[in-house]
């Protein structure tokens, strides 16, 4: 999908207003996508993975 | 009246402790400074006079009886404009939230409450708590008591400038990409921020869960340190004992050398070299991928913060400034398994930091802003990608810092050519605050940048 049709979708869903955004906001929001889809994700993570990181830290200090 | 106001925090809570000054003279002195001087510097947004003087009365009166006093009582106090307080006003510098009145209060505030500190009313910060220049478009710039044409530094831009300029001796701040270290940094003050999760964020209006952090900002780190102890009920003072012989610094370079600015640079190493002559071994580190770091930092607040405001983003878009709009808007693009992975690589990029930033080291030290303070209009005229660019200059050693979730600190260590503080930033391992303010506590103990008073203060 591309990252304009995405915008499209997510402006319609949201229901935002139809403003014309500033290309440096789409080029922003195209690269962090790009960059992060190609991060290597450790296999076992969750969202949850850091809280339990820094309890882990947290008993040792 | 002035000379209360050249006291820090920790003498004048012994000043009120003793009897050598009362609660009601500290209390009268704080409020006409603020009324004046604070106003006169776009640093205040409202104050409860009557308030706080039938408090520091009864405090006096407490006093006088006998009985066993808290640390901090007596003291006024004044913060920024995010902590509720049940039944007052709270509107986080925006248009939007000109009239929220909450029905809870800060648990934070609850603490300082109990440790005897009064709350004399709320400082300015920038709309949302989101600009770290301390840019308001609703209601104008705080001004940096060092030089008005220049940011004072934000989001926690009153608290800033109220604690620079000897108005009241600490302030809480929040910081989400760096609010309490721009400031800090600015106004010449230690701008704490600890670990992600330590000090409680309940009645504290949000931005972005995941990285919101409390925080003081006081001149000294021996004020930091008490102010720490009481919202987070560890103690930290202890931990002060002026010796740093034995610790090991870690000085990463690569990304938090790009943008750094001649002058700068030679104000941190004249500190690296005090820090070593004080018995500190010196380890030059690297850091990893920055670039991933602070993108993933943008999603989570953008998302975090867009899921907040989406409403009025709908129904209020013209009632916010642009640059502030612009940074939150981000966040209704990403799809979600974008921020679930942002989310999940966290603690793996954090240890990764860690490995190549710290190392065997105990604590890291990093510019805090990697150019001298710009001005005003640097920061809001002309080309809107110069101001973006700008912008993104004052953030570049503090956002990536929010994602990793560590403690941090801005601690300064000079002026530039045009008098404006210059701030080395302390970076440290998970709870690792004492090390951090140990290590700031021994620096100030051999340095006086931190005693002087901006022409700001006009304590002359």
């Amino acid at each position: 999908m591309s990252d304009d049709r995405q915008s499209h979708m997510m402006s319609d869903l949201n229901g935002t207003p139809d403003t014309e955004r500033p290309p440096e906001l789409k080029a922003l929001v195209r690269n962090n996508n790009r960059l992060i889809a190609g991060a290597p994700l450790p296999f076992d993570s969750t969202p949850y993975a850091f809280v339990q990181w820094l309890s882990a830290a947290d008993r040792r200090s | 009246m002035t000379r209360v106001a050249t006291l820090d925090l920790c003498a004048l809570a012994d000043a009120i402790a003793t009897g050598t000054i009362s609660s009601v003279a500290a209390t009268q002195a704080a409020l006409d400074r603020l009324d004046g001087i604070g106003r006169k510097l776009n640093a205040v947004v409202r104050l409860n006079p009557a308030h706080a003087l039938a408090a520091a009365e009864a405090a006096d009166r407490k006093r006088a009886s006998g009985a066993a006093l808290p640390p901090l009582h007596g003291v006024p106090l004044a913060h920024k404009d995010l902590f509720y307080r049940a039944g007052e006003v709270s509107a986080g510098g925006s248009k939007i939230r000109a009239d929220f009145v909450p029905d809870v209060t800060a648990t934070v505030l609850e603490r300082l409450d109990a440790s005897g500190a009064l709350d004399l009313g709320r400082l300015h910060l920038a709309e949302f708590a989101l600009s770290p220049t301390g840019y308001n478009a609703h209601y104008g710039h705080a001004l940096n008591p060092w030089s008005p044409a220049h940011v004072p530094g934000g989001s926690s831009s009153g608290s800033g400038v109220a604690v620079s300029a000897r108005l009241v001796t600490a302030s809480l701040g929040s910081d989400t990409g760096g609010s309490l270290r721009h400031p800090g940094a600015m106004c010449g003050l230690i701008g704490l921020k600890p670990t992600w999760g330590l000090v409680p964020t309940e009645g504290v209006m949000p931005l972005s869960a995941s990285l919101d952090c409390v925080g003081p900002l006081t001149r000294t780190a021996q004020d930091a340190a008490l102010m720490l102890s009481i919202i987070v009920g560890r103690d930290y003072r202890s931990a002060l004992t002026g010796d740093i012989r034995g610790l090991t610094l870690a000085v990463p370079g690569g990304y938090y050398r790009e943008l750094l600015d001649p002058l700068v640079a030679a104000r941190l190493q004249q500190a690296i070299t005090t820090l070593r002559d004080l018995g500190v071994t010196i380890r030059e580190t690297a850091t990893p991928d920055m670039a991933l770091i602070n993108a993933l930092m943008q999603v989570l607040m953008s998302v975090e913060a867009a899921t907040i405001h989406r409403r009025w983003l709908i129904e209020r878009p013209s009632d916010y400034a642009d640059q502030v709009r612009a940074r939150i808007e981000p966040g209704l693009l990403y799809p979600a398994t974008r921020y679930v992975e942002a989310l999940s690589l966290r603690a793996s990029l954090t240890q990764a930091w860690l490995d190549a930033g710290i190392g065997a080291a105990d604590v890291a030290l990093l510019p805090a802003i990697s150019v001298p303070v710009p001005t005003i209009a640097e920061t809001t005229e002309g080309d809107p990608a110069d101001i973006a660019q700008a912008i993104a200059r004052v953030t570049h050693c503090t956002r990536g810092i929010n994602y990793l979730g560590l403690p941090s600190a801005s601690i300064p260590c000079g002026f530039d050519e045009a008098g404006l503080p210059v701030a080395f930033q302390l970076v440290g391992r998970p709870y690792a605050e004492a090390t951090i303010l140990r290590v700031a506590d021994a620096y100030q103990a051999a340095t006086s940048w931190h005693l002087r008073a901006p022409p700001g203060a006009e304590l002359n």
